[in-house]
């Protein structure tokens, strides 16, 4: 029902044709950890400049509403690799329930992290270093701290976004019958994108939250 | 994979995040940030290899992986490196300037 006919050129088998797919799909993620990795290069060159302010800046952070956030996504993570199998048995209600899950899931990590923002928009601290809290003496380590944070988390918050749409596509194309039995691949990619959000939270988790200076 | 292969990479990801959670609250001192990275680091593995199906790709696949580990650890490796050994900072605070 969902399998093409033949291999497009230049390839021999739909394998071949899949394997190419693939590859380029993790060409792409590649270049997506690169994007996250400038931005954690310059976190590492600044927080080895200012290692006892950024403690400090990590003693302002909402503690538990971001380990929250981990568990949240790590569990979403497994949503979707669990929504692959039986999208290639033919249970595609299950498959569609699943993704839904994780869509969820990438909400409530929203959710959670909009609750964040407005925090420490109350707190005075807002991003480039501007706000309330910057005030007196305007501690250019703090300032640094969280203008990555802002930058860090909220690009993250956009690749969270994009992959929620992402999931809403496959699920729909699920639906449609376009992606099943034989032709699983596009959601398997989808999912691929999902776990690499994941990777990027896996890091900056302990970097902006857990490194308080103990 | 099977469900139970990953329900299990789940279950190691939550314990390695509980541990990183604990740790936190001790005094690591200059060991604190290592022990995240690593920790972090190996949460990360374990999503490639098993929920990113690495450990059964094909070889191309796992040549990209591969390769994006090795150009952020010579970034990130390098951009410490300059900062570290430099006299001045390296990120100077703006100016004020009169009036």
């Amino acid at each position: 029902m969902t399998a093409p006919a033949t291999p497009r050129e230049p390839y021999a088998t739909l394998a071949q044709q899949e394997g190419a797919a693939r590859l380029g799909m993790w060409a792409f993620l590649a270049s997506e950890a690169l994007l996250f990795a400038a931005l954690f290069a310059l976190f590492a060159g600044a927080r080895a400049e200012h290692p006892a302010t950024f403690e400090e800046g990590a003693r302002h952070m909402a503690l538990g509403l971001g380990t929250v956030n981990t568990f949240v996504l790590l569990t979403s993570s497994l949503v979707v690799a669990l929504a692959l199998p039986p999208l290639g048995r033919g249970r595609r209600r299950l498959a569609i329930a699943l993704l839904l899950g994780a869509i969820a899931m990438g909400a409530a990590f929203l959710v959670i992290k909009g609750v964040e923002y407005a925090r420490h928009f109350r707190e005075g601290i807002y991003p480039g270093g501007s706000g309330a809290f910057f005030s007196e003496p305007p501690e250019h380590g703090l300032r640094l701290f969280f203008t990555l944070y802002y930058l860090m988390t909220g690009l993250h918050a956009l690749h969270v976004t994009g992959g929620m749409a992402a999931l809403a596509w496959a699920a729909w194309r699920a639906h449609r019958g376009a992606i099943g039995p034989g032709r699983e691949h596009p959601l398997e990619f989808v999912g691929l994108y999902w776990h690499l959000v994941d990777v990027v939270w896996i890091f900056l988790w302990p970097l902006f939250y857990l490194a308080r200076g103990g | 994979m099977s469900v139970r292969a990953y329900v299990a990479t789940w279950a190691a990801l939550v314990a390695l995040a509980a541990a990183s959670f604990g740790l936190s609250f001790l005094h690591l001192g200059g060991w604190a940030m290592p022990a995240a990275v690593a920790i972090a680091a190996a949460k990360a593995l374990l999503v490639a290899l098993f929920f990113m199906h690495l450990v059964r790709a094909q070889a191309s696949v796992r040549l990209a992986g591969a390769a994006a580990v090795v150009f952020i650890a010579i970034l990130i490796g390098l951009v410490v490196a300059d900062v570290v050994t430099r006299d001045g900072p390296a990120l100077v605070p703006p100016v004020d300037r009169e009036g």
